[in-house]
C-alpha cells in the first residue's frame, strides 16, 4: 500500500509526538544517571503515580491536568527525595552499585505498583479533556498529544540549558565526572545527587500528568513505558542528553513507521532492531562515552 | 583465603544443610501423623483466582459471584446428598493464581491432594484453563470451567471438563446476527486483534464467518500486547476505509483505541470493541463520544432468567455496582452445581460426572443449561460445552450498555449507523 | 593458570561441602515416591527456580556480564521442545536435552554479537535480544503456532518433571563448581575484575565469556524445555516471560552472587519466601515482596552466605564452638 503525502505526514507528526514524550521519560532517567550512575528501574511506576496524581486532581476538583503537573512534580519529587536517602545513597562506593540500585530500585517498582493496586484497585481509569483534534490542512493532531509533546520538548531544552549554562549544571557535571575532585573545588556530591534524584523524579511527575490524557490510568501503565524509556537512554548513550533526544525520536520514528510499514506485528522488531545494530556497532550507544 | 576460614566455611554448609534435611524430615513426618479427615462436614468446592496480577480486576468479580451463591446455599442450610442422607454446607477453598500459570497448576493440585476439594471450579482466562485442565482429568475430578472462552480446551476432549461459559466460535455466531439485522446492510469490514489464545479465537472465528455470510474484509491486523500507541495502525484501517470497524482487545488497548480513532477522524459506520466498552470506567471517561459504540459479554443484567432480578439487586447492595459475566457465571456454575449433586446423590466424581450430563435445562441466572457435544464452523468438536450458552453483542445508548444482539433478548433498536465523533 | 598454595586447605573444605550439597540433594529423591500432589510442584518449581539462578550465576555471577535477558534461553528451550514433540512426535526427554543444545548454540552466535557490549548496555540488549525473540515466536506462526501458542500432548507427569528438574540443578550445580573451580573460572573472575587487565595477561576473554554463556544457556533451555512438556501449554508470553529473569538475579542477589551456595540457597529462599507470603497474605504479597527486595538489599546486599560466614565468624570469636567437621 503507497500512502498519501497526508498519510505520511501524519505519520511523522505522530511519530514526533510519541518520540517526544519518550524523550522526556528518557531525559528522566538520564538526569538521575548523570550524577548518581544508577539507572531508576521505578522510573515507570513514577510515571504512573504523577498520572494517578493527575487523575485524582481531575476527578476531584476538576483540575486540568496540565495545571496540576505542578502538584505531579511536587508529590514525585519527595518520593524522590526518599528513593535517593533510603535506596541509593547508602550503596555509593559499592562494586555492584548499578547492579545494585538496579535491584532496588526493581523493588521500589514492584512495591509502588502494588500499593497503588491495592489502594485504588485496578479498574481502568482516563482523563478525557473531549477536546476536538487540532487540524492542519490535510492533517489531524491529538490535542493532549500535541500539548504532551509541546511540554515535554519545552521540558527537555530547559533541563539541557540549566545543565550546561547555570552553575548547578556545571557543579553536577563536576560530580558526575568525579565525586572526589569535585569535593575538593567545594561541591558538596551528596546535595547534587540528591537535586538529581529529585529533579529526574519530578519529571516523571510531570510526564505521567501529561501521559494520563493519552493513555488508560492503571497501576500497570508505567511499566511497558519505562522499559522502553531505559531502552532509549541505553540506544542514546547513558548520561547523554542529546543520545537521550535522537534516541527518543528514532524509536518514535521506528514505532510508527515499522506499524504502518510491516504491520503492528512486527512493531517491535523494528525497533530491538535498531537498539541492536547501534549497539554491535557503537557498544556505549549513539552519543555514550567510553 | 585461610585455611581456617575453609573450615568455618564448611561448619556452615553442613549447618544449613543440617537444616535443610532436618526441614525435610521434618516436614514429611508432619505430613504423616496428620490425623485421619473427620466425618465428611461439608461439601468442599475448589478454585484458583487471579487475585492479582493482569487478571486480577475479573478475578475479584469472580469471587464475589462464588461468594454470594455459597452464602445463599447455606443460609438454604446448604445441599442434600442422599449419600450421607443430610444436608451439608459448601465451603469455597480458593487461592490466589496470581495470573500465572504455572502458579496455577500448583493450586489445582494443591486444592485436590492437599484440600481434598469434591469439585473443582474453572480459573479465569483460557491460557491458565488450558494449563489446569489436563490436571482434573489426571485425578478425574470434575472441573467446570466458567472463564474460558477459547474452543481448544473442549476441542482436546476432556472427559472430567466442562465448560459453562460461550465459546470463543460462538461469538463469531453472535456477530453475524449482528451485520445481518442492520439496515443498509454494510459490505466491508475491518479486523484488528490482539495476538493471544483467546483473542485470536474470537478474531479468527467471526472474520470466517463473516466472509462466509459474504461480506469482505478489507483489514485484518494483529497486534503483539505491550503496544502503546495505534494511531500508525488505526491509520492503515482508515485508508482502507471500512464500513464495520471490529477491535478484539482488552480494555487497556480500547481506551487508547478509542481516543486515537478520533484524534485522526476514523468513523466507519459501526464500531465494535470486544473489550472496555463493557468496563465501568469506559462510559463515564468518554460521556457522549461512547454513544452508539458496540461491545458485549456472555451476559446481561436486562435478560429474563429466573433469579437474574434478584441477584442483581443483592449484588448491586453489596458491591456498589452493576454484576458482569465474570460474577454472573461462577454463580450459576454454584446454581448448577447444586442441582447436579443433588441428582447424583453423591460426592463421587464420577457420579457427579453423570449427573453433570444427564441434566437437561438447568435454570440459572445465564440461560438454561445443557451439557454437550457441538461441532464448532471450523469443523473442531467440541466436548462438553453449554449448548445454552450465547455470547450478547451490546450497544451503549445513553449511556448504557443495552443487549442488541440477539435480537429476541434485544428491547431497544439499534442506533445504525454510529452517529460519528461530536462536533 | 598458578595455583596458590593457601588455596589447597580451601579446596579440601570445598570438595568436602560438595559432597555435603551433593548428599542433601540426592536425599530431594525421596519425596515423590511417598508424597503426591502439591508439595512435590512447589519443590520442583522450586529446583527449577535454582537451576534458573544457577545457570545466571555463571555467566554473570562469574564473568560480572549481568544478563538481564537470561529468559530467552528458557524459551529457546520450551519452543524448542513444544517444537520436536508436537511437529516431529519427538520423545519429551531427549527433546528437552536438544532444546538445551538449542540454547547453547544460540547462545554461541548471540554471545558474539551481545558479549562485546558492556555493562549496563549488556544488561539492556539482552533484554532487548529475549524481546526480539519473543516477536519472532509471536509471528512464525507455521512453526510456533503464533500467539495461538503450542499445545503439547497431555500427560502431566509430575513425578518426571520433579526428577528432571532436579537433575538439572544437581547437572548445572556440579558444572558451576566445576567451572569455578578451574582455570576457566580464574579467566572469568579476571574479567569480572578488570577485563582490559585480564587481556593484557593472555587471557582469551571472548573465548571464556562465549563458553560460560553457552553453558549457562544450556542448562536454562533445559529447564525451559522440561517446563514445556510439565505445563503442556507454552505462548510466547509465558515461554518469553521477563519476570523470570528478575526471580534469577534476585535470587542469585539474595544469596550472593558469584558463589555457588548463593543461588542455591538464595533459590530455595527466595521462592519459598514468595509461596509462604503469597498463600498468607493473598492481597498484599506484592507490597511485601518489594518491601523485602529493598530490605534484604539495604542490609544484605552481599547476599545470605557472605553474611552467615559473618555470624559463624563472630560465634567462634565469642566462644561458641562448632564442630568443625561433621
Amino acid at each position: 500500500m503507497i500512502p498519501s503525502a497526508d498519510t505520511i505526514l501524519q505519520l511523522i507528526v505522530q511519530a514526533l509526538l510519541l518520540g517526544s514524550i519518550y524523550v522526556l521519560m528518557a531525559v528522566g532517567l538520564n538526569v538521575i544517571y548523570g550524577v548518581v550512575k544508577a539507572i531508576n528501574w521505578a522510573h515507570g511506576a513514577f510515571v504512573m503515580l504523577g498520572a494517578y496524581a493527575a487523575y485524582w486532581l481531575y476527578e476531584l476538583y476538576g483540575i486540568s491536568p496540565y495545571a496540576s503537573a505542578v502538584f505531579s512534580a511536587i508529590a514525585l519529587a519527595a518520593i524522590g527525595a526518599f528513593t535517593h536517602e533510603l535506596l541509593m545513597k547508602p550503596f555509593f562506593g559499592m562494586r555492584y552499585f548499578r547492579a545494585i540500585t538496579l535491584v532496588v530500585t526493581y523493588g521500589l517498582a514492584i512495591l509502588l505498583i502494588n500499593i497503588t493496586r491495592y489502594m485504588w484497585t485496578d479498574v481502568l481509569r482516563g482523563v478525557n479533556l473531549g477536546v476536538p483534534p487540532a487540524t492542519i490542512g490535510a492533517i489531524s493532531i491529538s490535542r493532549p498529544f500535541l500539548y504532551g509533546g509541546l511540554v515535554a520538548i519545552a521540558l527537555s531544552i530547559l533541563f539541557y540549558l540549566m545543565l550546561k549554562r547555570t552553575q548547578i549544571g556545571r557543579a553536577a557535571r563536576a560530580v558526575s565526572e568525579s565525586r572526589k575532585h569535585a569535593m575538593l573545588v567545594g561541591i558538596n556530591p551528596n546535595v547534587m545527587s540528591r537535586f538529581m534524584v529529585i529533579s529526574g523524579a519530578a519529571m516523571a511527575g510531570v510526564t505521567g500528568s501529561l501521559i494520563s490524557t493519552i493513555f488508560a490510568v492503571t497501576p500497570e501503565m508505567g511499566s511497558v513505558l519505562g522499559i522502553k524509556a531505559i531502552t532509549i537512554v541505553i540506544l542514546g548513550g547513558l548520561g547523554s542528553y542529546a543520545g537521550a533526544l535522537i534516541g527518543g525520536l528514532m524509536i518514535g520514528f521506528a514505532e510508527a513507521s515499522g506499524t504502518y510499514f510491516l504491520g503492528a506485528r512486527y512493531q517491535p522488531l523494528l525497533y530491538f532492531l535498531t537498539l541492536l545494530i547501534v549497539l554491535s556497532i557503537k557498544p556505549t550507544g549513539i552519543a555514550g562515552e567510553e | 583465603m585461610s585455611y581456617k576460614k575453609g573450615v568455618v566455611k564448611t561448619t556452615y554448609i553442613a549447618i544449613i544443610i543440617a537444616i535443610i534435611v532436618i526441614a525435610a524430615i521434618g516436614g514429611m513426618a508432619y505430613m504423616y501423623m496428620k490425623p485421619a479427615p473427620p466425618a465428611k462436614e461439608s461439601i468442599k468446592v475448589g478454585i484458583s483466582l487471579s487475585l492479582s496480577g493482569g487478571f486480577a480486576a475479573p478475578g475479584q468479580r469472580q469471587l464475589w459471584g462464588l461468594t454470594m451463591w455459597v452464602e445463599e446455599v447455606n443460609e438454604r442450610g446448604g445441599i442434600y446428598v442422599a449419600e450421607y442422607g443430610k444436608k451439608l454446607k459448601v465451603s469455597l477453598i480458593y487461592y490466589d493464581d496470581r495470573s500465572d500459570s504455572a502458579t496455577a497448576t500448583r493450586l489445582y493440585e494443591r486444592l485436590i491432594t492437599e484440600d481434598k476439594v469434591d469439585i473443582l471450579l474453572g480459573p479465569y482466562g483460557s491460557g491458565i484453563t488450558l494449563a489446569t485442565a489436563p490436571i482434573a482429568e489426571k485425578y478425574k475430578v470434575v472441573m467446570l470451567s466458567q472463564m474460558a472462552a477459547a474452543d481448544t480446551i473442549p476441542a482436546k476432549g476432556y472427559d472430567y471438563v466442562f465448560t459453562l461459559l460461550a465459546v470463543a466460535s460462538r461469538f463469531g455466531l453472535s456477530r453475524v446476527e449482528l451485520l445481518d439485522s442492520l439496515s443498509p446492510k454494510p459490505k466491508t469490514f475491518a479486523l484488528l486483534t490482539s495476538n493471544e489464545l483467546y483473542p485470536l479465537t474470537v478474531a479468527r472465528a467471526t472474520k470466517t464467518l463473516w466472509e462466509k455470510a459474504g461480506y469482505t474484509s478489507v483489514f485484518y491486523e494483529e497486534y503483539p500486547k505491550g503496544v502503546t500507541d495505534f494511531s500508525a495502525i488505526l491509520l492503515r484501517a482508515k485508508a482502507a476505509d471500512p464500513e464495520v470497524f471490529y477491535a478484539v482487545c482488552y480494555p487497556a488497548d480500547a481506551f487508547v483505541i478509542m481516543r486515537q480513532m478520533k484524534d485522526i477522524k476514523f468513523a466507519p459506520k459501526l464500531i465494535f470493541l470486544d473489550d472496555g466498552p463493557n468496563d465501568p470506567k469506559f462510559v463515564e471517561v468518554f460521556g457522549k463520544e461512547a454513544e452508539g459504540v458496540f461491545t458485549q459479554m456472555s451476559w446481561h443484567w436486562e435478560l429474563p432468567f429466573p433469579g437474574v432480578k434478584e441477584f442483581v439487586e443483592k449484588f448491586k447492595a453489596r458491591y456498589n455496582e452493576l454484576p458482569r459475566h465474570w460474577s454472573a457465571y461462577p454463580y450459576a456454575a454454584g446454581q448448577f452445581i447444586e442441582k447436579a449433586i443433588e441428582k447424583a446423590g453423591s460426592l463421587d466424581s464420577a457420579k457427579l460426572r453423570a449427573a453433570f450430563l444427564e441434566l437437561k435445562d438447568v435454570p440459572t441466572i445465564v440461560g438454561p443449561v445443557t451439557f454437550g457435544d457441538w461441532t464448532n464452523p471450523m469443523g473442531e468438536k467440541l466436548k462438553q460445552i453449554n449448548l445454552g450458552a450465547i455470547n450478547f453483542g451490546l450497544q451503549i445508548q445513553k449511556g448504557e450498555m443495552r443487549v442488541a444482539i440477539p435480537r429476541k433478548y434485544s428491547s431497544v433498536d439499534i442506533i445504525y449507523p454510529w452517529p460519528g465523533w461530536a462536533s | 593458570m598458578p595455583k596458590l598454595g593457601l588455596a589447597v586447605g580451601r579446596e579440601g573444605a570445598m570438595k568436602r561441602s560438595l559432597m555435603l550439597i551433593a548428599l542433601a540433594l540426592t536425599l530431594f529423591l525421596i519425596p515423590p515416591i511417598v508424597e503426591k500432589g502439591y508439595y512435590i510442584n512447589l519443590l520442583a518449581i522450586i529446583f527449577m527456580y535454582t537451576a534458573l539462578a544457577q545457570s545466571w550465576n555463571i555467566i554473570s555471577g562469574y564473568s560480572g556480564y549481568w544478563s538481564f535477558g537470561h529468559y530467552m534461553f528458557f524459551g529457546i528451550g520450551a519452543y524448542a521442545v513444544g517444537i520436536l514433540v508436537t511437529k516431529l512426535s519427538f520423545d519429551a526427554y531427549l527433546a528437552s536435552v536438544l532444546g538445551g543444545l538449542a540454547s547453547f548454540l544460540a547462545a554461541v552466535f548471540l554471545g558474539l554479537i551481545l558479549l562485546r557490549i558492556k555493562g549496563p548496555y549488556f544488561a539492556i540488549s539482552s533484554l532487548v535480544m529475549a524481546e526480539i525473540l519473543k516477536v519472532i515466536a509471536i509471528n512464525e506462526e507455521w512453526l510456533t503456532g503464533g500467539g495461538n501458542g503450542l499445545i503439547l500432548p497431555p500427560r502431566y507427569a509430575l513425578r518426571e518433571f520433579y526428577y528432571a528438574i532436579l537433575l538439572t540443578l544437581l547437572a548445572v550445580t556440579a558444572i558451576a563448581y566445576a567451572i569455578k573451580r578451574s582455570s576457566m573460572g580464574y579467566a572469568l573472575f579476571a574479567i569480572r575484575d578488570d577485563e582490559t587487565a585480564a587481556e593484557t595477561y593472555g587471557i582469551n576473554s571472548t573465548k571464556y565469556k562465549i563458553l560460560a554463556f553457552a553453558i549457562s544457556a544450556f542448562f536454562a533451555g533445559v529447564a525451559g524445555g522440561c517446563f514445556a512438556w510439565f505445563v503442556t501449554y507454552i505462548d510466547p508470553y509465558s515461554a518469553f516471560d521477563s519476570t523470570l529473569a528478575l526471580m534469577m538475579i534476585v535470587s542469585a542477589v539474595f544469596g550472593g552472587i558469584g558463589t555457588v551456595m548463593g543461588p542455591i540457597i538464595g533459590g530455595f529462599v527466595f521462592t519459598l519466601l514468595m509461596e509462604v507470603l503469597w498463600v498468607s497474605f493473598p492481597y498484599v504479597y506484592l507490597i511485601i515482596l518489594g518491601a523485602s527486595l529493598i530490605l534484604v538489599m539495604r542490609f544484605i546486599p552481599d547476599g545470605i552466605v557472605e553474611r552467615l560466614v559473618q555470624i559463624v565468624q563472630l560465634m567462634g570469636k565469642v566462644g561458641i564452638k562448632i564442630p568443625a567437621r561433621i
